[in-house]
Order: structure tokens, then C-alpha cells, then sequence
């Protein structure tokens, strides 16, 4: 019975140290041992959910929120514009509008993404759309020392960094 | 080496283990009442997010080579209904683990959905989904119906005795606890901003999340810079402190008091509430005993 409890003990040792090295090292997926265990860990990892990066508020405590905003050209010549997502949390639950800042973080990463997710959605939301214009904006939150100087107060209106994007056509067949 | 093989033993294997049943069933209430709040507010966007052709078309999504062991069952679901439906459930079954009912299977099957549906998009993924997936894949190895539960009242069989595989599971949740902590403050060493104490301000000022009007620190910057400081130590010691029994519960004091404080500055109350619900995992059942006590009279 002894003997058989201590081979319990050495397997079940041996499935969490397999683990624990997984759940230690799959937060730094930049390190060397990481890179090296790779090919083991990541499809263990991120098959179970477990593939997570730890790091909040951090490096940097916050990113600025990120916003598109669009003019869609109809095809009766009309415009649409819009803001994605919108300025003000239009919602009773607050986390819903976090997922949209997420969103539109993730959307604004990659070209591919800004075709392949938001002009397709937006070009299925309105049928009628031909091309659609769109810019990145940034929110500018005003800093420690504008509010120290006195110029600014923290609840003041965001100021924002407006860049073109490019203007894109929606595709033929969704 | 000895000393190791044996400090291993108790750790994993030797310690209480009876005490930890209690331990469990309290924390599978929290934490999953928490996450039912929480994906509740999900329902209304289920289509937009996790559609076929919602913000991440399905081709698109199977098409992203970083997302290739990332395997869902939405994948296989075409029509709105029936994805709604999905999440439904994933919330019926989020239900019956707060109640512990067919406590095994219902986690199993939140946990099962609830993979499927991180998986299927992960740009709308935050810290609350993440940290979830762990701790209800580690719960369904976990004896947590022993108490607290209608398994208990209704089928009076569920034993009051654990099993190694349910103290192992409880063990991996306390470290994972300490392995997030740990690597977020160690991430904060890499920033800037936590480094000349400006952190704390910009955290308050972010005008999407910001409640109040908070100008007045401006004025204190020595406040701001030393609750910056002291949030990276508490993060990064949390690990080495919480497992010192007089320690304990300042450890976790503390940590409540900052989850309480992003709730009330950056309106984040489903993560505050559920990072406070892990802390659960360190208290003994005895404590447990006496808090619910404290909290009847």
C-alpha cells in the first residue's frame, strides 16, 4: 500500500512539474527557455486557454483609447459618418464598452485586420456603401503637469491625435 | 535535497487536505456568481463578437496562424440562434456551479463553452476572460460541492473527504494567484511611467474610465509615486508573503483595498470582484467558518 502510494506521489510529481514549468514560462514568451519548449508548450498551453501573458497595467500603465472614424460614400451619393466605438459609454455595463475599446485596439493593429474585420462589417451593416474613409484617432488624456500648471483640470475633453488611415473599398461579395 | 523532496510532500501532498474542501465550495460560490454577472452583459453582443459574419468573420478567425491550437466549438455553429443559445447555456451552467448542482458536469461544461468562446475571438479577450479560463479548468478537478451546495442538500452522497487530485487543483490555483501577481509587478519594472511615478495619475486619468474629477493630486505628487511603488513591491512580494500565516491577512487587506480602488476609479468592478474572489483560496475552511458567522450575526 506504501509502496504503492509513493508511485502515486512520483507520477502525479511528474504531471505538475511538466505543468508548472508550462505555467511559469508561457508568461514570457520572448525568453530563450521559452522559444526552446516551444513546440511542447504552446499547443499544450493555448489548447487548455491557459497561454496568457500576465502583465496589467504594465509595462506602460495605460495605452491610450484608440477610436476609427468613418465617412462611407453610398451609392445614392448620400454620406454616413460614424465613430468606432463610440465617445461615451453608451451602455448600463461598462465592461461591454471595454470590449469594444479592446476591439478597436485589435482592429487598428494590422491593415488585414482593418479590411478583413471593420470594412467588411461596415460594408455589411450598410449595403449601399461604395468606399469608406477612415482615420485613426487617439485620445489624449492631459497630463500630470498641464493639471499641476493649472491649464488643464483631469476631466477636461480628451484632445486628440487624428491620422488618415486610407480609404478603402468594400469588396464585391461578402 | 532531501529537505526539498520532503518540502515538496507537504506541500503537495501532506497538508490538510480535509481543510480544503470548504475552502473550495466557498470560492466556487464567489467565483462563479462573479463570472455569471460578469458574461451576463455579454448576451446582448454574442452575434456582433462571435458571429459567423460578425466583427470577426469565422474565415478570418480560422485563417490567424497564432490562433491555430486554439480549438472552438463555435467553429461548427452557423446560425445566430443557435450561438446565442450556446451562450445561454454557458450561463445556465455558470448558474448551476454557483448553486453546486451536477457540480462536475456543469463546470466542465462552462469551462468547455466558455474556451470555446474565448477562443473563437480573441480580440475582444481581457484580463477577467483570461484569468477565468484558469481557475475554472483547474475547479473542475477540484471536490468543490462537498459544501455549499445543492449536490449536498439533494443527493446526500457527495462525500466530505478530498482527493489528491482536489488538493493539487486547489494548490495550482494559489500559485497561479501568486504567478499573475508576480509577473505583473515584474512587468511594471519594465515601465517608465511606473518608474518616475506618474503611473498611479495616468491610471486615474484616463478619460474613458475616469469617474471623478481627481486634479487635486496633481498637487501631491509624492502620494501618487508612492502608491505606484508600493502596488509593484506589494505585487511582486505577494508570492513570498501570503504563506506566512501572520502575514496573511494584510497580504490580502491590501490586495482587496487596491482591487475596491480600481473598481471605484477606473469602474472596473467585474475584475475587482473577481481577483478579490480568489483570495478565497488562501483562507482555511475554519476562517471561512468564522467570516460566514460574522456575516450572519
Amino acid at each position: 500500500m506504501k509502496r504503492r502510494l509513493h508511485w502515486v506521489k512520483i507520477s502525479f510529481s511528474i504531471v505538475l512539474v511538466f505543468h508548472l514549468i508550462g505555467v511559469l514560462l508561457t508568461p514570457n514568451p520572448n525568453s530563450y527557455a521559452f522559444r526552446g519548449l516551444s513546440s511542447v508548450y504552446r499547443p499544450y498551453m493555448d489548447f487548455l486557454g491557459l497561454g496568457s501573458t500576465w502583465g496589467f497595467f504594465a509595462p506602460e500603465p495605460v495605452s491610450p483609447p484608440l477610436y476609427i472614424d468613418y465617412v462611407l460614400e453610398q451609392k445614392n451619393a448620400l454620406s454616413i459618418m460614424g465613430r468606432f466605438p463610440p465617445e461615451q459609454n453608451p451602455y448600463f455595463f461598462r465592461d461591454r464598452y471595454n470590449r469594444l475599446m479592446t476591439l478597436s485596439k485589435f482592429i487598428l493593429a494590422s491593415d488585414e485586420n482593418i479590411k478583413a474585420m471593420f470594412i467588411a462589417h461596415l460594408c455589411r451593416e450598410y449595403p449601399n456603401t461604395q468606399s469608406a474613409k477612415l482615420w485613426r484617432v487617439t485620445g489624449m488624456q492631459p497630463s500630470l503637469d498641464l493639471v499641476q500648471r493649472g491649464e488643464k483640470k483631469m476631466t477636461d475633453a480628451i484632445d486628440y491625435r487624428i491620422e488618415v488611415l486610407d480609404t478603402y473599398y468594400c469588396p464585391e461579395k461578402l | 535535497m532531501n529537505t526539498i523532496i520532503d518540502a515538496w510532500d507537504r506541500f503537495w501532498f501532506s497538508s490538510n487536505r480535509e481543510d480544503s474542501l470548504k475552502t473550495l465550495a466557498a470560492f466556487r460560490v464567489c467565483f462563479c456568481f462573479v463570472l455569471f454577472v460578469f458574461y451576463v452583459t455579454r448576451q446582448f453582443d454574442v452575434s456582433f463578437l462571435y458571429g459567423e459574419n460578425g466583427i470577426f468573420p469565422a474565415h478570418y478567425a480560422a485563417s490567424q496562424p497564432q490562433l491555430k491550437y486554439h480549438l472552438s466549438l463555435l467553429y461548427f455553429v452557423h446560425s445566430d440562434f443557435l450561438l446565442n443559445g450556446l451562450h445561454f447555456l454557458l450561463l445556465l451552467f455558470l448558474g448551476f456551479s454557483v448553486l453546486g448542482l451536477f457540480t462536475r458536469f456543469s463546470l466542465l461544461a462552462a469551462y468547455i463553452l466558455h474556451l470555446s468562446f474565448i477562443h473563437r475571438n480573441p480580440s475582444v479577450m481581457f484580463g477577467m476572460d483570461m484569468i477565468s479560463t484558469f481557475f475554472l479548468f483547474y475547479l473542475c478537478f477540484a471536490r468543490s460541492n462537498a459544501y455549499f451546495s445543492l449536490d449536498q442538500k439533494l443527493f446526500k452522497n457527495v462525500p466530505r473527504k478530498s482527493t489528491t487530485i482536489s488538493f493539487l487543483a486547489h494548490r495550482l490555483m494559489q500559485l497561479q494567484i501568486c504567478v499573475i501577481y508576480a509577473f505583473s509587478g515584474m512587468e511594471k519594472l519594465k515601465g517608465t511611467r511606473w518608474w518616475d511615478g506618474s503611473a498611479m495619475w495616468d491610471v486615474m486619468s484616463i478619460g474613458t474610465m475616469q469617474r471623478w474629477d481627481m486634479s487635486f493630486l496633481s498637487h501631491i505628487p509624492f502620494l501618487l509615486s508612492l502608491g505606484g511603488y508600493i502596488v509593484i513591491l506589494w505585487e511582486i512580494y505577494f508570492s513570498f508573503l501570503v504563506w506566512q500565516p501572520k502575514l496573511k491577512k494584510y497580504v490580502l487587506g491590501m490586495g482587496a483595498l487596491m482591487h475596491i480602488g480600481i473598481w471605484l476609479f477606473m469602474n472596473l468592478p467585474g475584475f475587482g470582484f473577481m481577483m478579490i474572489s480568489l483570495y478565497i483560496l488562501f483562507l482555511s475552511g475554519d476562517e471561512i467558518s468564522k467570516l460566514l458567522r460574522l456575516s450572519d450575526s
